[in-house]
């Protein structure tokens, strides 16, 4: 009830789409259980085709129809059909993956169909993960629910640390450096090479703090009452490579990948390195048209998924680590790869294609102009400490995970990081009440 | 609700207490540092806002949004018109802020001439919105020691004002630098409110959707 209450707080009438896909992937998956052979695989996709059809008709639509106009605009003629209007269900892409992944596991026989309606909607409606993730598996979280929950203080504890941190990447970075990125990004053809270059790197900082916090406090919640989900990031800033970045970022989502559409053809692909190479590139573009009905993401995936294979070419065939030192090759690979990553995010946050190309011409020629109106605002020393208290804490845990703070077992440091990570808070948070930006997804 | 899960519980509301009374003396006493910061050394918006509202002397005072802060020089009207003059805009503002500082000023000092640059877009909701928050801003370090600006924050923005009155640190929020290192940074810009901008010429061609 607290779920369909958090969900219809939205826009109520959308209860009745997300009732829909529960209702038909919970008899589906009753029924996949059931039988056997081709009807078994049936059942599966018929689940998947009802999925598939309300995320396309819902964020889909419109786009494809534009793609229509446009192509129709051509050869001098109309397109009879016109737009949809209406808002995005919140959540949709996030609670219809988490529904097909638990027709696949049923089909797989991974995970028994589950006979309780109500456990089955709990899995798709749980609301710290409804809205925007992590993108939980049937194994992970169904059998939890089963569980009897009791008051747990170091559960309880160890949870609200984790969501601390979360309102601490949301408030701190990415709210105060949103500032910064939203200025330039609605306005890419009045800022210079360098505005543009030092915004595009500022918002690969937003974009990770906004989602990752978001996920922190959704698995932080989650963990005061009992339930454990899955992890759904790892300090991708310090990835060493750009795959190994891909694999820290958005774990849910790109394992969902990786595990329901890569290995499978991959299987199908046997050895044949092209086709697995090609596969990559396939699924970084569906990740891409998974975050949004625009162009820009569709590159944005597109260039993510060759920036991994170009990597991984360049490895098999130059080998750079017998010539470098691991030390070397730690450092120039972090910082080669956050570029590259960062750098495809233009795609990600540029309005339309037109700007986002513009964007790339004018860091490409390092458009003139300066990088800022006189001297740094006041505000760019914000972005730099919050974005340095990020790397600084980050970088500890990676590295010395024994140097703790608020999990300190001295109470005298552990209660004086939790006051200066609320003074923090307090002292350079934004309070604007901005919306975290993968709940569009 | 067994008897471990009370234990549990109890403990818990015990560091949870703890931690808040150490929250609540930690904000206290950076509070009224940031207090004392601010009263003592504005900068900035922060000395210009001040000033519009605590000592307003000026003959001719100037309102508006960043058009008015980086486009009216103070130090022109002072020599065409041989009238002092004070620049009160603000970057984001607009007319609900500057109706807001003006009335406050009016209680102290009658200018002879009001400069107010509004423009059309200011008008909007999103503007009003924007304002609301710089408004907030400004006014929430007085709210405690000012009824009238207490009132209007009761007003346009109550949350904020709870906010302010549950954490005397919330009401400095984004001033921490301005306050600690404003004075070097902000010496030489401010002539009288009116700050003025070099080298922000961009080169190539702006499409017209983009022109403001």
């Amino acid at each position: 009830m607290a779920s369909c209450y958090f969900y219809m707080d939205f826009i109520p009438i959308y209860i009745l789409v997300l009732g829909f896909t529960i209702v038909v992937d919970y008899f589906a998956g009753i029924f996949i259980e059931k039988s056997a052979g081709a009807k078994r695989k049936w059942f599966l996709r018929m689940s998947i085709a009802a999925n598939i059809g309300i995320l396309g008709f819902f964020k889909y639509f419109n786009f494809i129809n534009d793609n229509i106009t446009f192509f129709l605009k051509l050869f001098h003629f109309t397109n009879p059909i016109t737009d949809l209007s209406f808002i995005l269900p919140i959540g949709l892409s996030f609670h219809t993956f988490q529904a097909m992944s638990y027709t696949i596991e049923v089909y797989r026989g991974n995970q028994k169909a589950e006979r309780k309606f109500g456990i089955y909607a709990l899995y798709v409606m749980f609301y710290p993960q409804l809205v925007a993730g992590p993108i939980e598996r049937p194994q992970n979280i169904i059998h939890q629910f089963y569980e009897p929950k009791k008051f747990n203080y170091e559960r309880a504890v160890s949870g609200l640390k984790i969501v601390l941190w979360g309102y601490f990447k949301k408030l701190v970075v990415a709210d105060r450096i949103s500032i910064y990125v939203n200025a330039v990004y609605n306005n890419p053809y009045h800022h210079s090479g360098k505005t543009l270059f030092v915004a595009t790197i500022l918002f690969w900082v937003q974009i990770y703090c906004d989602f990752s916090g978001y996920s922190d406090i959704a698995i932080g919640t989650a963990k005061v009452m009992g339930y454990d989900l899955m992890q759904n990031f790892r300090r991708p800033i310090l990835g060493k490579s750009v795959a190994e970045k891909w694999n820290r970022w958005h774990i849910s989502l790109y394992s969902w990948f990786r595990d329901y559409v890569y290995t499978p053809l991959a299987r199908k692909a046997r050895r044949n390195r092209t086709k697995l190479l090609a596969y990559i590139v396939v699924i970084f573009l569906l990740s891409g048209l998974w975050h949004g009905a625009n162009w820009t993401f569709i590159i944005w995936g597109g260039f993510s998924g060759l920036s991994v294979v170009v990597e991984r070419i360049y490895k098999d065939k130059v080998k750079p680590q017998k010539y470098i030192p691991k030390i070397w090759m730690t450092i120039f690979g972090t910082i080669i790869a956050f570029m590259v990553t960062a750098l495809s995010c233009l795609f990600f946050r540029a309005l339309n294609v037109k700007d986002a190309l513009h964007i790339v011409k004018s860091i490409a020629t390092m458009k003139k102009g300066p990088l800022f109106k006189g001297s740094p605002p006041i505000n760019f020393y914000y972005y730099i400490i919050a974005a340095a208290l990020l790397i600084i804490v980050e970088i500890f845990q990676e590295y010395l995970p024994q140097v703790k703070l608020i999990n300190n077992k001295n109470v005298v440091i552990r209660y004086a990081g939790y006051i200066i990570i609320l003074m923090v808070i307090l002292m350079i948070g934004v309070f604007n009440g901005s919306q975290f930006i993968y709940f569009q997804f | 609700m067994t008897k471990e899960e009370v234990k549990h519980v109890g403990k818990f509301f015990k560091k949870f207490i703890i931690l808040l009374v150490l929250l609540f003396i930690t904000d206290r006493i950076i509070g009224t540092l940031l207090e004392n910061a601010y009263k003592n050394a504005p900068q900035g918006d922060i000395k210009t806002f001040a000033h519009s509202i605590t000592d307003p002397t000026e003959d001719i005072f100037i309102y508006g949004s960043s058009r008015a802060v980086h486009g009216y020089d103070t130090r022109v009207f002072t020599d065409s018109l041989n009238l002092s003059c004070f620049n009160s805009g603000r970057e984001n503002s607009n007319i609900l802020y500057h109706t807001s500082i003006l009335d406050e000023m009016l209680k102290k000092h009658k200018p002879k001439v009001i400069v107010l640059d509004v423009s059309a877009r200011e008008l909007t909701w999103r503007s009003a919105e924007n304002s609301k928050l710089v408004l907030a801003s400004m006014i929430l370090p007085y709210v405690h020691s000012d009824t009238s600006f207490a009132n209007i924050a009761r007003q346009l923005f109550p949350e904020e004002l709870m906010k302010a009155q549950v954490s005397k640190i919330y009401a400095y929020n984004s001033m921490v630098l301005s306050l600690a290192v404003g004075k070097r940074k902000f010496k030489d810009k401010n002539l009288n409110g009116y700050v003025p901008i070099h080298g922000t010429k961009i080169t190539g061609k702006i499409p017209a959707s983009q022109k403001s």
